[in-house]
């Protein structure tokens, strides 16, 4: 698959202090990688190595390998939302286009500022604007030039559960209808499992595992557990099933399971099924091994 | 860089700050006409009422002696001009904006040249408003002495043409500070000091000089101290400009301006952004 975003050897020192150390990521087209990581992991200094606001002090960085990459191939947004204050939400729009050489049309910018949830701001001056409002607004300023690649740092940062809610939808449409990869940073890992289709989980400056959704689903085993009055029975069917795990009358099922299916099949052996519950480890669950529990 | 330019115009034509400064820099030569006038008169009155009338209408006999701060960078323009180019440059940074060029693929060179230059523009367009508004104000009140028509738009050419380079002098100071620290009020206070007390500080010295050790008076001749910068400001006589002394602060207007801006421009390839 053809990568977006590829780094080699990336390490940024400040003073005594590795804030990334010797990351090589490759991203690949019309992914969501999510990026993972605690506070002071290097999220954000990495984030802002590839918008070339800090120069590594090593390694190197292509975006959009065997592309030329023009002023509309990336959209951001770091940190805190980049607006101009006094302008309402319309201009700070004109004055993106202006700087990304594109026309300013008044419907597509509106109908870039209704797509993330802020039309209908009128005059109303970004300082009176709530976080919320302007990190949507910032969101609207990466997307009006139809980036390849979207670099997203805690982008639902504000957001009220309907906004973050929202905000995932616009961001799986984006990606699936026009192909847009993403490199999303967040601490809402409940979140990002949702919909990031890679993961880079990131500590200490480095990166400790770089997963696909694919396979972090085998490595967190999701699956039901069943408890039944008894187990003996209940084995010959669920084995038909899939992959299992006995403790004594507790029965684990692994990957998708259908579970009208299972309880009318330990019916007809008669084995009454107790309770089901989902487990799993969680992403949260993966990023803490990954760590080595040091949270 | 167009792209860049195009957007800090926008920029600059949405901001109040500009419309405000800009109005107040064509204000400012009617208030000080206002007040040069209403010293002299009372000035005056008060001679007379203590039974000494003296007469000042020498000062007034020609209005481009209001025209001498014109190479100086010790004006009031000078203020507002520091004052435009410490908010214009440090809110990208408190703002946060800056990082919308870099994401736009903006190199940092551009991103530094297309700021000061719609920088020194706008400095520039300040001095005009002045220049302009001194013309009619104090034209109207002090008419040109003697003058003849060619003779006054000369000196208003040079005159002009000077605080043109002292713009952008003072410019590419504000500049420098601005994209060394990022900070509004660091970016107000240190250009003026560089504009206020630098020209005063070399002529005391001068004058210092002079009066403590009187050979070096035989030696700073007119022709010598025209070549102290900023000090040698104080040799301009708009009535009859020195075409030499022009070129010379000229000359150190554009060559500590391409210093502090080769400096600016160093310090902000270097910097780490947040």
């Amino acid at each position: 698959m053809q990568e977006i975003l590829v780094t080699q050897n990336l390490c940024k020192r400040y003073g005594n202090t590795l804030a990334v150390d010797n990351v090589s990521i490759s991203v690949p087209q019309g992914s969501i990688c999510g990026l993972v990581g605690k506070n002071g992991a290097g999220k954000t200094t990495l984030m802002r190595m590839l918008c070339g606001l800090v120069a590594p002090n090593q390694g190197s960085i292509c975006l959009v390998p065997n592309q030329a990459r023009t002023s509309t191939t990336v959209g951001a947004v770091v940190e805190s939302p980049s607006l101009y204050q006094e302008f309402c939400a319309m201009d700070n729009l004109v004055c993106q286009c202006k700087l990304l050489g594109i026309p300013a049309d008044k419907t597509y910018l509106e109908q870039t500022l209704e797509l993330c949830g802020i039309g209908n701001t009128g005059a109303k001056k970004v300082k009176d604007f709530s976080l919320g409002m302007k990190q949507r607004l910032a969101i609207a300023m990466a997307l009006v030039g139809k980036p390849q690649l979207l670099i997203l740092d805690e982008p639902t940062n504000g957001l009220d559960p309907e906004g973050i809610h929202n905000m995932r939808n616009l961001f799986v449409e984006l990606n699936q209808k026009l192909g847009i990869s993403m490199l999303i940073s967040s601490h809402i890992l409940a979140e990002l499992e949702k919909f990031a289709t890679e993961f880079l989980f990131m500590h200490k400056g480095k990166i400790v595992a770089h997963v696909t959704q694919q396979k972090l689903a085998q490595i967190t085993k999701k699956g039901l557990q069943f408890v039944v009055d008894n187990a003996e029975n209940a084995l010959p069917v669920v084995q038909n099933v899939g992959e299992c795990s006995v403790d004594g009358n507790k029965i684990t099922l692994f990957g998708e399971v259908d579970v009208t299916d299972v309880v009318v099949g330990l019916f007809n052996v008669g084995v009454r099924v107790l309770s089901v519950v989902s487990v799993g480890e969680t992403l949260e669950d993966f990023f803490i091994r990954c760590v080595g529990g040091a949270l | 860089m167009k792209q860049l330019l195009n957007a800090l115009v926008f920029k600059t034509n949405k901001s109040k700050y500009f419309w405000v400064l800009l109005v107040v820099s064509a204000s400012l030569p009617v208030v000080g006409a206002l007040i040069i006038n209403l010293l002299l008169i009372g000035m005056e009155w008060l001679m007379e009422f203590a039974g000494t009338p003296i007469d000042l209408s020498h000062l007034t006999q020609s209005a481009l002696m209001n025209f001498s701060t014109s190479v100086t960078p010790a004006s009031d323009v000078t203020l507002l001009s520091v004052i435009f180019v410490a908010l214009f440059v440090t809110q990208e940074f408190s703002d946060g904006t800056i990082r919308n060029m870099f994401v736009a693929n903006k190199s940092r060179k551009q991103i530094f040249a297309s700021t000061s230059i719609v920088c020194y523009v706008a400095t520039c367009l300040f001095q005009l408003a002045d220049f302009a508004m001194r013309i009619v104000v104090f034209g109207l009140m002090f008419g040109f002495g003697n003058l003849t028509a060619g003779q006054v738009v000369t000196s208003l050419l040079v005159c002009f043409v000077s605080s043109l380079f002292v713009s952008v002098f003072v410019s590419a100071c504000a500049c420098y500070v601005a994209f060394a620290t990022r900070k509004t009020m660091q970016s107000v206070v240190v250009p003026m000091l560089v504009c206020f007390l630098l020209p005063e500080l070399l002529s005391t010295l001068v004058q210092i000089g002079v009066q403590t050790m009187p050979a070096l008076g035989n030696v700073l001749s007119y022709e010598v101290l025209m070549w102290i910068p900023f000090g040698n400001s104080y040799l301009f006589d708009p009535t009859k400009p020195d075409f030499a002394l022009v070129a010379i602060l000229a000359l150190y207007h554009t060559l500590f301006g391409t210093i502090l801006f080769v400096l600016g421009y160093r310090k902000f390839a270097k910097a780490d952004l947040k």
